[in-house]
């Protein structure tokens, strides 16, 4: 079996940006990703705006260039006014076509 | 029945007594909570059960009944939020964002408010007007897109001073409030009451009437605990948010107590009324205002709305409105 190296970016914000990720996911050109239900507490909290408080985590699988551009977007428009990180991590995946 | 007499029954009454459980658990950190999906489950069935029964009761009124109604309430639903927001900005001296974000939460309205004031009314011997449900769905949303709107235009203010771009276009705010969980299952289940009327309601009614006060309670336990986790930013809001999120509903719901009587409503038509125009809403306000003004701080908004306003009217309000409405019937 031969792996390739493919990056993983995880998002993890209040789940009211859930469409929001997902759309600015999909217009960069993510083929997929994975939504979870999640909790947890960060610095500098900021309460949700949603009830009950719920947070979210959104994994898309990317290659570099586009990891890269939805790290840089999501931080342009998402840091200044909302609970959220975000981060990449290489990983290896089998059919790297799918992505 | 004295004054004192209408507050001690309200106190006791199961969901006042359930939802001041919730908050004591919290208090004494207690582990208990509901799980969220049941949560989700209840307010389903609650919203579901209010819109069929409603549709129902509506198909037996007659159009002439409930045109003043209607028109007194819009006429709150455009009313109130511009007086929050002069208030918020004028006494409690916030900013033009945040006093947006608070407004659209009390020009909008809290169902469970709603049906509190109902069961009281009817348990007071002053059954409510059946339309009051439809009336319900026409204060939900001109509350929130009135601040909503007076909130974007501020903000489209600051973010040209500031070469911002904005983050989601406002006609998909607009679709989001009206396709909302609360929106389709009231608006839905009116349709269907409508439509199927008693004879359709009959057989599922023992499913929606008779579990219908005992969902309540389990509802407002989970409301206590979720009230009582804001109390602990009530310091940090200060005083005069506390100040404004009392005086609000006292001011709103005199005002809507004061229509509904105008608008031909019985005392329990005026009770519930004035209850629904003094409540906040907590389930569609909130993430609308999160997306659509970002820089409003949700802390003021969810401890003013659940913190100090929805336990207010729930433990005194609706008493006062019904008071207001009986002295105003005599």
């Amino acid at each position: 079996m031969t792996t390739q190296q493919i990056e993983l970016v995880t998002v993890i914000c209040e789940s009211v940006l859930e469409s929001s990720i997902i759309e600015l996911a999909r217009s960069l050109g993510a083929s997929g990703f994975t939504v979870t239900d999640v909790r947890g507490e960060g610095s500098g909290e900021k309460r949700a705006g949603e009830l009950p408080d719920s947070k979210i985590k959104v994994e898309v699988v990317a290659d570099s260039t586009l990891a890269k551009s939805l790290m840089a977007e999501t931080a342009r428009l998402y840091f200044p006014n909302y609970s959220i990180i975000i981060y990449s991590a290489s990983i290896n995946v089998i059919r790297q076509d799918k992505f | 029945m004295a004054s004192f007499e209408v507050l001690k029954t309200n106190l006791l009454s199961p969901i006042v007594l359930a939802f001041m459980l919730g908050i004591v658990a919290k208090l004494i950190r207690s582990e208990l909570s509901l799980p969220k999906d049941l949560y989700s489950s209840l307010t389903i069935y609650l919203l579901l059960a209010l819109g069929l029964k409603g549709g129902v009761e509506l198909s037996e009124s007659t159009a002439q009944a409930i045109a003043w109604p209607a028109i007194a309430t819009l006429a709150l639903g455009c009313l109130t939020p511009i007086s929050a927001y002069i208030l918020l900005r004028k006494l409690g001296r916030f900013g033009q964002i945040d006093a947006a974000g608070m407004a659209a939460h009390y020009g909008s309205v809290s169902a469970v408010t709603f049906i509190a004031a109902t069961q009281f009314a009817t348990s007071m011997g002053a059954k409510p007007e059946g339309f009051m449900p439809t009336l319900l769905t026409l204060l939900e949303s001109p509350g929130i897109h009135i601040a909503l709107v007076i909130g974007a235009l501020k903000r489209a203010k600051l973010l040209a001073s500031t070469g911002k771009s904005d983050l989601k276009p406002k006609s998909t705010i607009f679709h989001e409030i009206l396709t909302s969980r609360s929106m389709v299952l009231l608006v839905g289940g009116l349709l269907i009451g409508l439509l199927m009327g008693a004879k359709g309601y009959e057989p599922i009614k023992p499913f929606f009437e008779s579990g219908f006060k005992g969902a309540l309670v389990l509802f407002l336990l989970e409301m206590g605990i979720v009230a009582a986790t804001r109390f602990a930013d009530l310091k940090k809001v200060g005083f005069r948010l506390v100040g404004l999120g009392l005086l609000l509903p006292l001011l709103h719901g005199t005002l809507g107590v004061l229509l509904g009587h105008w608008a031909g409503l019985s005392v329990g038509g005026a009770t519930v009324l004035g209850a629904m125009a003094a409540s906040a809403s907590y389930i569609a306000a909130p993430p609308a205002v999160r997306i659509t003004l970002p820089e409003a701080n949700p802390t003021f908004y969810l401890t003013a709305s659940l913190a100090v306003t929805f336990p207010f009217n729930l433990v005194a309000g609706i008493p006062i409105y019904y008071q207001i409405a009986v002295w105003l019937q005599t």
